[in-house]
């Protein structure tokens, strides 16, 4: 189910991190990847570079990097865990992103190391979420 | 309220590679709260080539001339194009906690805030100059400043930039790799067009303690901020070692994981905001069309066509290509300007199709458009 914020959409049964990622738990896999509203923020999204398999990431830590204009701002990982995954489309074509966050777009699968622990940082009720992404919105496109 | 203190690194003359690494440092010394938020000022000894962070080197500049003229290339942490870097542009790098309120959360705006100091700086020479979204800085219309940014995981935001005395256009684009010598011929002149110096616009060379001294003055009025003047503490001396070690590698400067499966068949230079030059060589069932096109807020501002196509009568391409001239980037706005063409001048292009023509210079426009 899709919930609108605004109009920034965010999907019911998704973790979301205050870094505006998403994490989604697939066969204790996670696939992890950019909210609607971060892409949105962003604006076109010209690169993206992630950490290849078998890299070891750290909840808060750097995952990838994206560029939009002249900008280069981190991916910060929601999770800890070993990449096993990376999405290659992104690599010619970074615009997914900004097409289809919650789909096509998305960015990295993680075998997470810590999960059950970490997830209880993260948002999963967008209810509860809603008061701190207010604040996000009215920080981030005020005098729009 | 008082007013916040700064601190400020004027270094003078820098190792090339130094000028990147300088402010890599600074912002991890920033992000783990061991400095001040920090300006630095510098410029390099020797001249460089600066890649942008999500570049693939070869594909942007030509390493053989950079070797010839022992250019080093760098790749920085902040994104954009490749540029042509030297002692005539004074360097200032921005490095600030994103905690400090007077960063705004959104990118534009905190190029907009921090480059009021630069403008200042300009308009004190005597240059009317203005911040021009999303990151230049013009002067009735030509970009006189460079800058990028980039925000840190630590949460520092970076951002630098140059205030251009002079400029060498000519070694701008001889670095830069290219798939002719008429799109090196285009972006020479649109470069010399479209990109200003202070020296152009003033007449004469500004020395560079003169634009310390505007500069410094247009930071401090502009952000309501004191620069003291400082100096590296010793973690930074030992960050800029380790992260110099790191710069000069093979891993960071062609980033070997990073390669795109296939090549773009289009070539893109982003002179200054809204205006490129690009090519396409597009295959039609009559032969190549080269298409080397400047393009200006989205509309042809100029373009050659070239190729080995037949297309008959024989003069009829430059008048085509005037033809062209200031149609929208848009598939039926050119296709429209095309067909009435090959009709007034009872065009015949075997093998090659109008359509042709409008699909390669829609895809040197794509690679623009992706950029």
């Amino acid at each position: 189910m899709v919930k609108l914020f605004e109009k920034y959409e965010y999907l019911e049964g998704l973790y979301y991190s205050k870094d505006h990622l998403w994490a989604k738990i697939e066969d204790g896999k996670v696939r992890v990847g950019l909210t609607d509203f971060a892409q949105q923020i962003a604006g076109k999204i010209r690169f993206i570079r992630l950490r290849p398999s078998g890299v070891k990431v750290e909840q808060g830590k750097t995952l990838g990097t994206m560029e939009t204009g002249k900008w280069v701002g981190p991916l910060v990982s929601p999770l800890s865990g070993t990449v096993i995954e990376v999405n290659g489309d992104l690599r010619m074509k970074a615009s997914l992103v900004n097409e289809d966050p919650y789909g096509k777009g998305w960015l990295s699968v993680l075998q997470p190391t810590n999960l059950d622990e970490e997830l209880k940082t993260l948002w999963t009720d967008l209810n509860k979420m809603k008061p701190w992404l207010e604040q996000e919105i009215a920080k981030y496109v005020k005098e729009k | 309220m008082s007013k916040q203190e700064w601190r400020w690194l004027d270094l003078g003359a820098l190792d090339p590679v130094d000028t990147q690494v300088i402010y890599d440092a600074v912002s991890v010394a920033r992000g783990r709260n061991l400095v001040k938020d920090t300006i630095i000022f510098c410029y390099p000894v020797s001249p460089l080539v600066c890649i942008g962070y999500h570049q693939e080197v070869e594909k942007e500049v030509d390493i053989e001339v950079c070797k010839r003229f022992s250019v080093p290339i760098v790749r920085r942490i902040l994104g954009g194009g490749a540029v042509y870097l030297d002692g005539d542009q004074l360097f200032y790098q921005i490095v600030v906690s994103q905690k400090n309120p007077m960063v705004p959360p959104q990118v534009e705006d905190a190029f907009k805030h921090f480059l009021k100091g630069p403008v200042e700086a300009y308009r004190s020479l005597g240059i009317p100059a203005e911040y021009r979204p999303i990151n230049d800085i013009q002067v009735k219309g030509r970009k006189i400043s460079g800058n990028g940014a980039t925000t840190t995981v630590d949460g520092v935001f970076v951002l630098t930039g140059n205030i251009i005395l002079d400029f060498n256009y000519d070694m701008m684009v001889k670095i830069l790799r290219v798939p002719s010598e008429k799109f090196r011929d285009k972006v020479f002149k649109s470069l010399q067009e479209y990109l200003t110096t202070a020296k152009r616009e003033l007449g004469l060379l500004v020395s560079m303690e003169e634009a310390k001294k505007v500069l410094l003055e247009g930071f401090e009025r502009t952000l309501g901020i004191n620069l003291q003047r400082s100096h590296l503490t010793p973690e930074e001396k030992q960050l800029m070692q380790t992260l110099r070690e790191k710069y000069l590698s093979d891993e960071w400067l062609f980033m070997p994981e990073h390669r795109h499966p296939q090549l773009v068949k289009a070539r893109v230079v982003k002179v200054a905001t809204g205006i490129s030059v690009v090519e396409s060589a597009y295959k039609s069932r009559g032969g190549l069309i080269r298409v080397t096109m400047e393009i200006k807020e989205a509309k042809i501002n100029d373009i050659l066509i070239s190729g080995d196509f037949w297309i008959y009568p024989t003069d009829a391409l430059p008048k085509l290509e005037q033809t062209l001239k200031g149609a929208t980037i848009d598939e039926k706005a050119i296709n429209d300007r095309i067909y009435a063409f090959y009709k007034a001048h009872n065009l015949q292009s075997p093998g090659t199709t109008p359509e042709d023509f409008t699909k390669a210079i829609l895809m040197a426009a794509e690679g623009e458009a992706a950029i």
